[in-house]
């Protein structure tokens, strides 16, 4: 069992007794190892045990059919905060792992390691989402288990919250505003930010993203505060004539205008657009299975085809999805109660494909019987957000969060139906 | 006692059962915390690594060694001849083979990383433990671990159905 440790290593101080580094003192080092056969560690605290203690007892509740030796781990807090912080960013880990020991939960519930957590991770807890509840807009928290209980309503969006949401993102949600403006409402620190709209877009219908335009290497939105934004509108001529615009925080003013043409008669509908790398996307309404791509990067905006079996006669069933690696993806909802995942790959020649990379069972993944799914309302998506890869699906008896890829799922309390969730997700409520 | 051989400088670093590890400065410095030692010049004489015997000790010198940035011959980084993405694919591996020990060894390694302050060992060491569980069952993970259950039943109770969907 216990030769791998000596197992041979490939660095260049290789001697004739194998390539262990400890060039000198090879017979010490056998007898040394022979000693400490049982691999508990004991040889550690012999002489000076202040600052490293290790737990040299065996433990009682070791595996018993296991041919390893039990073994614990060491009871400095530290450790355990080290193992803890390499937990899955998923739904169920944290609250799992809670339930452990009482030391773990207290470890997981401290801001300190939940910021250390997150950063790690390099992505901002999901905190909630600001949705249309009874008017006005109401904030729904879903953080979990929660550092210290975000109340619903602890976020609010002031004198704005009676305004129509067009979409969030980075710690902001943009909202209309009342006088040919948008606003980009910053929930956590209660600022607002007016921005009058270019005139190309006056009296027009148009989406509108906001976006962090900190540029710093290593940026990770979730304390995006202080940082510079972008907004991007979109809007449509003759329902063929796609057209930009990009405001910039840093410079107070709109960019220039930034037009394509559409293949074919494409009717834009209103809908929440998906940023994966630098690119956005917004899937186009009612005919065909067009989305409109914006490179934030080369100011291009094109339309591109999305799957072809796609059923886009309305937004409900399907989001745009960042499916990792910089490719744009796509949940889908098919008739036969499945989630389908679609990834579009570009190949060297720059043909596009979309594949279906993973179909599962909606029942299964809910934990809804089947026969309920069967003679209820179709399911719609209702939310996505990109930083924590969850999305928002409403079902008969409620609102879940999904998460593709590790395929977990969690019914949201005190929530039962909504239009579209825009979500908040911050470190800010973690500390500093 | 820092020595000079082939041109190298040599740090002598022991454990505290009295076994001495002559090795590369460069290796020894893969640790920040020997690093910063002997850049705030505390290293004339052998290093003592309280805390971690001398069998974890020549484990972490062996991830040392390997995980150092090699230069060859010529003074030319081994990396301008060698595509990255080999080297790293070949340093997966190479890891994925040393962590192939037991628990007691690998909690003394994330213990050794975790003061010597070895990122990379500690980022293996402590990665490959929560892989290891986290598809486990509560019962499961406390067993592997050895970590005792001090909750009361009802608290575990409690805890459960608080965040009942992630134990379904």
């Amino acid at each position: 069992m216990e030769t791998s440790l000596l197992m041979p290593g490939r660095g260049r101080s290789a001697s004739d007794e194998g390539s262990r580094p400890a060039r000198s003192r090879t017979t010490c080092l056998r007898s040394q190892i022979n000693v400490d056969e049982d691999g508990a560690g004991v040889a550690c605290n012999r002489r000076s045990g202040k600052r490293l203690r290790a737990r040299t007892h065996a433990s009682e509740e070791g595996d018993g059919s296991s041919p390893e030796p039990p073994a614990s781990l060491p009871d400095s807090e530290d450790m355990v905060r080290e193992i803890l912080l390499r937990l899955p960013l998923d739904l169920y880990s944290l609250p799992r792992a809670s339930a452990v020991c009482k030391q773990w939960r207290c470890i997981l519930a401290d801001p300190k390691f939940l910021r250390r957590f997150y950063a790690h991770h390099r992505k901002p807890p999901l905190l909630g989402f600001f949705h249309y509840g009874s008017t006005p807009i109401t904030f729904t928290p879903v953080l979990a288990p929660a550092p210290d209980r975000i109340t619903p309503g602890r976020f609010s969006l002031g004198h704005y919250s009676n305004r129509i949401l067009i979409d969030s993102r980075h710690g902001r949600v943009l909202v209309l505003g009342p006088h040919q403006e948008v606003v980009v409402c910053d929930p956590i620190t209660s600022k607002h930010h007016r921005v009058p709209i270019p005139p190309e877009f006056n009296g027009r219908f148009f989406n509108a993203t906001v976006l962090c335009a900190a540029s710093e290497q290593g940026h990770v939105h979730g304390s995006c505060h202080l940082c510079p934004f972008k907004v991007v509108l979109v809007s449509y001529r003759e329902n063929k004539h796609p057209y930009a615009c990009v405001y910039s925080s840093e410079t107070a003013t709109w960019g220039n205008v930034i037009s394509t043409v559409a293949s074919d008669d494409t009717t834009f509908g209103p809908c929440c657009s998906t940023l994966v790398d630098n690119v956005l996307y917004w899937p186009a309404k009612k005919k065909g299975d067009d989305i409109v791509e914006f490179d934030l990067g080369t100011q291009n905006l094109n339309v591109i085809k999305g799957p072809p079996c796609m059923n886009m006669n309305d937004f409900d069933n399907f989001h745009i999805i960042d499916a990792e690696d910089g490719a744009v993806g796509l949940v889908a909802l098919s008739r036969q109660l499945n989630l389908q995942m679609w990834r579009r790959r570009v190949d060297c020649r720059g043909v596009t494909t979309w594949l279906l990379q993973k179909s599962v069972s909606l029942g299964e993944l809910l934990k809804i019987p089947s026969w309920t799914m069967r003679r209820i309302e179709p399911l719609k998506v209702v939310g996505y957000d990109e930083d924590t890869d969850v999305i928002f699906l409403e079902s008969h008896d409620g609102v879940y969060m999904v998460q593709p890829k590790s395929m977990q799922a969690r019914k949201l309390n005190g929530i039962s139906s909504t239009y579209y969730c825009y979500t908040l997700a911050s470190l800010c409520l973690l500390g500093g | 006692m820092a020595t000079r051989e082939a041109g190298k400088k040599m740090i002598m670093l022991k454990s505290p059962d009295g076994m001495e590890f002559e090795v590369e400065e460069a290796v020894a410095m893969e640790s920040q915390t020997i690093r910063k030692m002997i850049e705030d010049d505390c290293a004339d004489t052998a290093i003592l690594i309280p805390n971690i015997n001398s069998k974890i000790l020549s484990r972490v010198i062996e991830y040392c060694n390997k995980h150092v940035p090699t230069t060859g011959a010529t003074g030319a980084a081994a990396s301008d001849t060698v595509a990255p993405a080999a080297l790293a694919e070949d340093l997966k591996i190479w890891d994925a083979e040393f962590i192939k020990v037991n628990r007691a060894t690998r909690f003394n390694l994330i213990q050794a990383a975790s003061y010597l302050n070895i990122k990379g060992l500690l980022d293996l060491t402590s990665q490959t433990t929560i892989d290891t569980i986290s598809d486990n069952s509560l019962e499961e993970i406390r067993s592997f671990l050895s970590t005792k259950n001090d909750y009361l039943p009802e608290e575990e109770q409690t805890i459960r159905r608080e965040n009942q969907w992630a134990f379904q």
